[in-house]
């Protein structure tokens, strides 16, 4: 087939011209964001050990460049013996998981809240807005302690906890967007047009806000990341014995002085992973930005 | 003359806005009455302030008047429901006058002239792409265009497809407001000439708006001037061009300069800044620029006089009994 | 104005270009200009969208953007200085000294967080031969560009005047070291047109009692007829032609000149169809060869395909044409 052919060899050229423009930070985060989309989706079959089982003659095993660790662990094993290696992969599925559902959860309520807001004015934009104010004055440890005293922590309670903190950015963002983007002549011509606010908010509103929402959303997804790992840290996340980076390093705390490394390797995945989002997020805020600006340079 | 297409009676509309922590009533239109009949064009002529871009929104629908109502075909326009108002807005098409903000510029060209065919039922998908064709050619493009975006097209080139669009339902009336100050002086006459042909060959009523007396003069056949929200004069355009009675009027010609380095001095140059319509003057909306104020100026607001070019002027110098 | 033959001019470009890099065969913003001006005469420069007209204007005040400033090249003499070489400390002794310029945004001429008052003492400060009290300065200035109960408005704020008051500020602002070279870029094209009127008649005024000199950059021919006494026509880079104002609009001999002329609508009569020029012009990079204008023009010969000389066709009056007109506009 020449046509497949010929646009697999369009797309790689431009891959490659993509890649150049680029500078080294971005590539390498760029490159830690694709393992670990990768690592998160396909876990079960690259794992070495099952992150759920342990065998106790195995427990506290150090890290393969320390005295005493070995290849069969590299990142060695916490107290129940379970491999750290495969807990890690496994917690990256769960990161991930969280990311997806809360950042599509967030970003549908806020940015239809945010629009509405935006397009009507008035009382809608009034009460909507006063929402928003009131979601970012929650105290969210607190609701999220609130919520794992009563029912326990649970992935559910996580995903509401985390998605009433950040849904109200979208809000905001939208909100803006939606208000520059009104007052543009096409919107006035939909409506001379005959076409319904609602189709209206579709076609022409939706399309060129979702510039601005893409960014927050890759900023947001370090943030979640962050949020899930310090509510998991908390006792009140992803319930045990699932292997969440937040719990590893909560379960890691008391053994910091003699093994030090159940909190450090979590961390450090918490940290590089979040680094190199926030990198990727930056790069394509500049990138949307400038495009939305200079229209007359 | 037959019946009006479109007409306005007693138009007014007032902002409510927060100036200086107080609330204010702005007064864009005030007491506004128009005609537009099949087949002609009606010039309104002003300058910033002066609510031309409100009558405009009233007249499309998109802003409701305070007082007054619109007319179209006979039927009052803010009780429109239904299958007259889809009717209304197929039959009223807007041309704004910066293309760049008209068209979105996330949508092919096809799609985005196909935009006012979408609410009429009954076209199937070839007679919307045939149409598409149709009016791209008839604006001097290629049906080709309309896979394109519109920043791959220079702003003469988009303000040809805002005005494609602006054709595509077969409307009736054509809402022009300033559609080529924004365009550079070798595309003006281009844009000006295809507005003029595709009025004369649908027997489309035109209402163009412009703060420019040329290119009124060359587009219109009747033109109102306004002032503060108000109209201070009426006539055919020949008229309010060549023997214009309201002093503001006369300031406009005056200012309208003539590309010519020999061109005598007006007589009555304009002065003074125009007044807030937040804060309109007593009396004469204009007689604080006004070189031929009189007393009576400051306090009785004149109301339209028969001007003796045919048409009307609100100014007290016209009122018969101070004239004699 | 009428300028002497053997008055040196004010400000003399000789082969200016300005282009997108280094390179000679790089694409050029403007190219091979030459043009004088004389102290105490207006220059029109008149042109569309993307003619290059304001770059014309920020590369003799040398306030080009860095990347563009790299690709000028030519001679710029101010008062007989080559400005062309200079360093951007000793350019600064010039720009609002004896240079001055008047933008078409007021508001971005004007720091919205300082009062005019603060704004035009700013100005004034830097004056060396200044003396006296500042604020009685400050007050003539307004006064000299007839705002009225300009001690009141020292206190206020750009946002607090009109769009007309703001632009006769910026005047003010502009002449309080009494430059000798003003350039204006469609000073007046953000203005109401009775506004327009009376900031027109102020600067004229104000040009003849300061004896300087002006570039007035404008694309609005009523503008050019009112204000100028020389005309120099720009098209896609060059200057097409140039010549006293009354040859220009009476006998112009670039078929672009008259076409664009004939294209403007008038108060005084209501053709059935304009005039109109075909096509749009040209961008930067997609200019043709030749002749800039022969794709749009009425009597586009073979000829027109090698760049056409500038032949004098009047006095002081001269055009970039391989066939210019000669005969009274309206006559043929």
């Amino acid at each position: 087939m020449p046509d497949t052919a010929m646009a697999l060899t369009s797309n790689a050229g431009r891959f490659r011209a993509f890649w150049r423009q680029l500078d080294w930070p971005l590539r390498v985060a760029l490159a830690m964001l694709v393992i670990f989309v990768f690592v998160a989706i396909f876990g079960p079959w690259i794992s070495p050990y099952d992150p759920l089982q342990g065998s106790l003659r195995a427990r506290l095993a150090p890290p393969v460049w320390q005295e005493g660790g070995s290849w069969a662990h590299i990142f060695g094993t916490d107290r129940l013996g379970r491999d750290i290696l495969s807990r890690i992969i496994a917690g990256a599925r769960i990161s991930l998981t969280v990311c997806v559902i809360v950042i599509a959860l967030a970003g549908a309520v806020g940015t239809a809240v945010g629009t509405a807001a935006g397009y009507f004015g008035g009382w809608t934009d009034r009460i909507l807005m006063r929402l928003v104010d009131l979601a970012l004055s929650f105290p969210v440890i607190l609701l999220a302690l609130l919520l794992g005293a009563i029912s326990g922590p649970s992935f559910t309670n996580i995903i509401i906890v985390i998605s009433l903190v950040l849904w109200s950015q979208y809000a905001r963002m939208a909100r803006g967007e939606t208000l520059k983007i009104r007052n543009e002549d096409y919107v006035d011509l939909a409506r001379t047009s005959g076409l319904s606010d609602f189709r209206i908010i579709w076609r022409h509103i939706l399309p060129n806000i979702a510039p601005s929402l893409i960014v927050i959303a890759t900023l947001q997804v370090g943030i979640v990341i962050v949020l899930e790992a310090s509510l998991s840290f908390l006792g009140v996340g992803v319930p045990p014995p699932a292997p969440s980076w937040g719990s590893m390093v909560a379960d890691g705390r008391s053994y910091i002085t003699s093994a030090w490394w159940l909190c450090m390797v979590p961390g450090l995945a918490i940290l590089f992973t979040v680094m190199a989002v926030n990198l990727v997020g930056d790069a394509l805020a500049d990138r949307i930005n400038p495009a939305l600006r200079g229209r007359n340079i | 003359m037959s019946e009006a297409i479109l007409s306005a009676t007693g138009l007014g509309r007032v902002f409510k806005i927060q100036h200086k922590g107080r609330k204010q009533d702005l007064h864009a239109v005030t007491d506004l009455d128009l005609e537009l009949h099949t087949g002609r064009t009606l010039g309104v002529v002003g300058e910033s302030g002066c609510g031309k871009t409100t009558l405009n929104r009233i007249l499309l629908l998109l802003d409701t008047p305070t007082t007054g109502e619109v007319w179209f075909k006979g039927k009052a326009c803010t009780t429109l429901s239904g299958e007259a108002r889809r009717e209304f807005r197929r039959a009223v098409q807007p041309v704004f006058q910066n293309p760049f903000s008209s068209l979105d510029p996330r949508m092919r060209v096809g799609k985005i002239i196909a935009e006012p065919l979408s609410t009429i039922t009954g076209m199937s998908r070839s007679d919307i792409e045939k149409r598409v064709g149709e009016v791209l050619e008839a604006v001097g493009l290629q049906a080709a265009d309309a896979r394109r975006f519109p920043n791959e097209f220079s702003g003469g080139q988009r303000q040809r497809i805002a005005i494609a669009r602006a054709i595509a339902s077969k409307p009736e009336v054509l809402m022009l407001d300033e559609p080529v100050s924004s365009q550079d002086i070798s595309i003006r006459a281009q844009i000006l000439n295809i507005l003029k042909d595709l009025q004369a060959e649908y027997g489309l009523g035109c209402v163009f708006i412009s703060h420019d007396l040329a290119t009124v003069r060359f587009m219109a056949d009747d033109v109102i001037v306004m002032y503060l929200g108000r109209v201070i004069e009426k006539g055919t355009a020949q008229a309010i061009c060549s023997t214009p009675a309201h002093p503001y009027t006369k300031a406009l010609l005056a200012a309208a300069l003539p590309p010519d380095p020999d061109a005598p001095r007006p007589e009555l140059p304009p002065q003074g800044e125009i007044p807030s319509p937040l804060d309109p003057p007593s009396g004469c909306p204009y007689h604080t620029r006004c070189p031929l104020k009189f007393d009576r100026c400051e306090t009785v607001r004149p109301p339209m006089f028969a001007a003796p070019h045919g048409g009307a002027a609100a100014c007290h110098l016209l009122d018969p009994e101070i004239a004699q | 104005m009428m300028t002497l033959e053997t008055e040196t001019p004010l400000l003399e470009m000789r082969e200016v270009s300005v282009r997108l890099g280094r390179g000679a065969q790089a694409p050029a913003l403007i190219e091979n200009i030459d043009l004088k001006i004389f102290p105490g005469e207006t220059v029109g420069l008149v042109g569309e969208s993307g003619s290059g007209k304001t770059t014309l204007g920020m590369a003799l005040m040398r306030l080009l953007p860095p990347l563009l400033d790299q690709g000028l090249s030519g001679e710029i003499f101010y008062d007989g200085e080559d400005i062309a070489n200079l360093r951007a400390g000793e350019l600064a002794r010039l720009r609002g000294g004896e240079i001055s310029m008047i933008l078409q945004d007021p508001m971005a001429s004007l720091n919205p967080i300082f009062s005019i008052g603060n704004q035009l003492k700013e100005g004034l400060r830097l004056n060396a031969t200044a003396k006296g009290n500042l604020e009685a300065r400050a007050i003539q200035a307004l006064e000299s560009v007839r705002i009225p109960s300009p001690k009141t408005r020292l206190a206020n704020h750009p946002h607090q005047m009109s769009g007309g008051m703001r632009q006769r500020v910026v005047g003010a602002i502009s002449l309080t070291r009494s430059p000798r070279l003003l350039i204006a870029d469609e000073p007046t094209t953000s203005l109401d047109v009775t506004i327009q009127y009376q900031f027109l008649e102020l600067l004229k005024d104000l040009q003849k009692r300061m004896r300087m000199a002006m570039l007035f950059i404008t694309h609005d021919f009523g503008v050019v007829a009112k204000m100028c006494d020389r005309v120099a026509v720009m098209y896609a880079g060059q200057i097409v032609e140039e010549g006293p104002v009354r040859d220009i609009f009476n006998r112009p001999a670039h078929w672009y000149t008259r076409a664009l002329l004939e294209s403007v609508p008038t108060v005084d009569h209501a053709p059935e169809r304009l005039p109109t020029i075909p096509g749009s012009p040209p961008t930067i990079t997609g200019r043709p060869r030749g002749c800039r204008f022969h794709p749009r023009c009425a009597n586009a010969q073979s000829k027109c395909l090698e760049p056409p000389v500038d032949v004098e066709v009047g006095a002081k009056h001269h055009a970039k044409c391989w066939f210019p007109l000669r005969a009274q506009r309206g006559a043929a």
